[in-house]
């Protein structure tokens, strides 16, 4: 069976993500803070940190896990 | 499967908070007008959108309501200045009187803006004005002078989290048990 990673700290760790590349981006001028780029950037957050909790990709070697 | 549900919950949630702002707008019978010394440069609320301002000044402002009425009148109002969430909106300035029968104010007003505030961004300076001879609002888009760095305290706060949150989804996607 394989292991799995962290799904739900990968969705709050994912959409804060998310959430703070959206705010650096705003104080640096590259988006308004209406741009749906900050939405699209939390809920890209939310599903890949979600994902990536899921599947577990870091950190694996090429032997089995069962 | 409750857990994903709570957590979706909270992504619609702060959806909710970066809801697009109102746009541009002054409505109601008022008129006003401000100075700003240091500047040198004079906006009128009704015809002013997209301004630069410094972060600190003097502003000589003139404000008036279009009214025939003559008697006692009470009145409340003040200008915000919305943050990105989570950060609540800044009082610039507020007003009351309980009664009175005068319809203008002229005056000056000192501000100096606290570092929190992001600088070279463009932010919503809203204004109302409840008056038992009418309520007035309105809202200017305005950029702080300045760049990224002269308000640290956002730009720091927003760099750490990006840090502290990747480190999460990093230790997220390992196998648990995994050393």
């Amino acid at each position: 069976m394989k292991r799995r990673g962290r799904p739900i700290l990968g969705a709050i760790s994912g959409l804060l993500l998310g959430l703070f590349l959206g705010l650096d981006l705003f104080f640096f001028g590259v988006i308004p803070l209406d741009s749906i780029v900050i939405t699209a950037l939390v809920v890209i957050g939310l599903v890949g940190g979600v994902a990536l909790g899921l599947l577990a990709p870091l950190g694996r070697s090429n032997r089995s896990t069962s | 499967m409750h857990r994903i549900l709570i957590t979706a919950g909270l992504g619609l949630g702060t959806l909710v908070l970066l809801a697009s702002p109102a746009s541009a707008k002054v409505n109601g019978p008022c008129t006003g007008t401000g100075t700003f010394k240091a500047q040198g440069k004079t906006y009128d609320a009704a015809t002013t959108d997209d301004i630069t301002l410094p972060a600190k000044d003097t502003v000589s402002y003139k404000g008036a309501i279009t009214t025939t009425s003559t008697a006692q009148r009470q009145h409340h109002g003040e200008i915000d200045l919305k943050l990105p969430a989570p950060l609540p909106a800044l009082k610039i300035t507020s007003w009351k009187s309980t009664g009175t029968v005068k319809t203008s104010d002229e005056g000056d007003f000192d501000y100096d803006l606290p570092s929190i505030v992001p600088r070279g961004v463009k932010l919503d300076l809203t204004g109302e004005h409840i008056d038992t001879a009418g309520t007035c609002t309105g809202s200017v888009r305005i950029t702080i002078e300045g760049g990224p760095f002269d308000a640290p305290v956002p730009t720091s706060v927003a760099l750490a989290g990006t840090v502290v949150t990747a480190a999460g989804l990093a230790f997220a996607a390992r196998p648990k048990g995994l050393r």
